[in-house]
């Protein structure tokens, strides 16, 4: 499996320093299939977002972080690099749990990315906005007023753009952080419905707590609690027939001890 | 007391208090509009005519220079203390330093923000004497710049904070730079970035303080970086505490453009944040 993984961890350590000292990932190693799309699950606060987090670098923005251990993108590896981050991150794209518009116009929420990393012109800006527009579902519902500002978009739409926005950088690997959380059911359903199109080219890593969405679009599974894996595999096995008493606790929607003394972020 | 007894009690001190100050607020202001307005629908002339030479004892003219001269020292202070300012509150953010360090030196803008005018008035006087300097225009635009500049960089860091993380962190993810992060930030947070800038600019135009050992106070026309220099509110200071009724009264005119050019300000700052906050999510 770790052959063909896109991106996979080593040893990986997350210690929140300051104030609140904790340790929030225990020696991760993990590997993530190419081309298929992976759920992360687990209970809130239990490293599931941390993990995502430090697979992109996105720890490093925060003081107070400190990471120990190393991931690899396609064998490369991501913190012990010679190349500057920005370059790093700009091969794995991510959408967090709040949809977010950049503010400027919709057509340029999805051109910045790409036309800070490759210079275009402005024909091929066009096509390369329609077709991740397009790819995401959204173009049809904003093609006639692609120049007025993206934050006049519902959440749902907004939330799509996301999507388009970091797939218009051509990233390896998408993480997507709980995406459909903050949207109604409707819009939800055509986020998973654009994430179960995208994952046919894409890797895809995408953390939720809804085991219904895990059902309906994972590949594969990562059930992380209090930090640690316990267990990961494909989806259909390990929710159906799981190997530890943990994971069968929390795919059948049992309570879960400890998890009250530990919420975090 | 009965709760609703409670209620109509302190509701009733709110109504009072509410009374009390828009009341006192609106004779000001109409006072100084009525009065004002009078001197200014008799003779307009007063705001586009130099003063003759012997203005303050009731000679002839009118207090253009004090225009001018307001313009020349506050216009250029307010872009020297934005600049400062802009610098300072992307630095403290937690891009670029640690919390720790963002809160001591917060702690010491309010300081600033809260320390009388008249302490960089004297400050610049000092360093004035030191120099074996005179007052003038440019020392008074340094004076109007410190007290900006803290007033401004408070502004801005909070308008810079409130930009939600997220926002931080959708730029980081598509490979942004800090600086192109930073950039992001900035104009997600522009509307509160203006109403800084505009609110140390009518700080700067309408404080008296800094000023008044400053800038010279002559009534020439502003013309060199170190003439004498005399800005509305020194102006004002003067007319006010002239023998002469005429003069006197002049002082209401000043205070007239004074209150328009800082209410205009308002108003620009209101539709420039307006135009942005279309580009601001607030979902």
């Amino acid at each position: 499996m770790s052959d063909n993984a896109a991106i996979r961890t080593e040893n990986l350590n997350l210690f929140y320093t300051g104030g609140h000292a904790s340790q929030a990932l225990k020696d991760i190693n993990i590997a993530f299939p190419a081309n298929r799309l992976t759920t992360i699950i687990g209970p809130s606060g239990c490293g599931k977002s941390s993990l995502l987090k430090s697979l992109n670098r996105l720890h490093d923005i925060h003081q107070n972080t400190r990471i120990e251990g190393e991931v690899y993108l396609g064998g490369e590896p991501v913190y012990q690099s010679r190349r500057p981050v920005p370059d790093i991150r700009s091969r794995i794209g991510y959408v967090s749990q709040k949809p977010t518009a950049l503010p400027m116009s919709i057509y340029r929420n999805v051109a910045y990315g790409p036309r800070i990393h490759r210079s275009l012109g402005k024909a091929e800006l066009d096509d390369l906005v329609e077709t991740y527009l397009r790819k995401v579902n959204l173009w049809n519902e904003v093609k006639d007023r692609l120049h007025s500002p993206a934050a006049q978009l519902s959440v749902g739409q907004i939330q799509r753009l996301s999507l388009a926005r970091s797939l218009a950088v051509e990233p390896e690997v998408l993480l997507c952080d709980e995406v459909t959380s903050a949207l109604d059911p409707i819009s939800a359903q055509k986020v998973e419905e654009t994430l179960l199109q995208l994952k046919e080219d894409y890797t895809i890593i995408m953390v939720t707590h809804l085991m219904h969405q895990v059902e309906r679009l994972a590949d594969h599974v990562v059930f992380v609690y209090l930090g640690e894996v316990v267990e990961a595999g494909e989806a259909r096995t390990l929710l159906n027939h799981p190997g530890k008493e943990a994971t069968r606790r929390f795919v059948s929607g049992h309570a879960m001890p400890d998890v009250a003394l530990r919420a975090t972020a | 007391m009965n709760r609703y007894t409670k209620q109509t009690l302190v509701e009733s001190l709110i109504r009072l208090s509410m009374a009390l100050v828009v009341g006192v607020l609106a004779l000001i202001i109409g006072m100084t509009l009525y009065k004002g307005g009078l001197v200014l629908w008799n003779q307009p002339e007063v705001v586009i005519t130099a003063p003759g030479p012997m203005y303050l004892l009731g000679g002839s003219g009118g207090f253009l220079h004090a225009i001018l001269g307001s313009f020349a020292i506050v216009l250029p202070a307010t872009l020297i203390a934005t600049l400062l300012a802009l610098a300072v509150a992307m630095y403290l953010q937690t891009d670029y330093c640690s919390e720790r360090f963002a809160r001591a030196v917060n702690l010491l803008l309010y300081v600033l923000w809260g320390t009388p005018a008249i302490v960089y008035g004297v400050f610049v006087l000092t360093l004035l004497i030191v120099m074996e300097a005179r007052a003038s225009l440019l020392a008074a635009l340094v004076a109007v710049t410190l007290l900006q500049f803290p007033i401004i960089a408070r502004f801005m860091d909070e308008a810079l904070r409130s930009v939600a993380a997220n926002l931080k962190e959708s730029g980081y993810s598509l490979g942004l730079t800090r600086l192109e992060t930073m950039k992001i930030t900035l104009k997600a947070a522009l509307p509160g970035l203006t109403a800084g800038v505009i609110m140390g600019f009518a700080r700067g135009l309408g404080d008296g303080a800094a000023v008044l050992f400053t800038a010279g106070g002559g009534i020439n026309m502003p013309n060199e970086l170190d003439d004498s220099a005399t800005t509305l509110p020194i102006l004002i200071f003067q007319q006010a505490s002239s023998p002469y009724p005429s003069v006197r009264d002049d002082a209401f005119a000043a205070a007239f453009v004074l209150m328009m050019l800082v209410l205009g300000l308002i108003v620009v700052s209101k539709l420039i944040a307006n135009h942005f906050s279309r580009y601001t999510q607030d979902h």
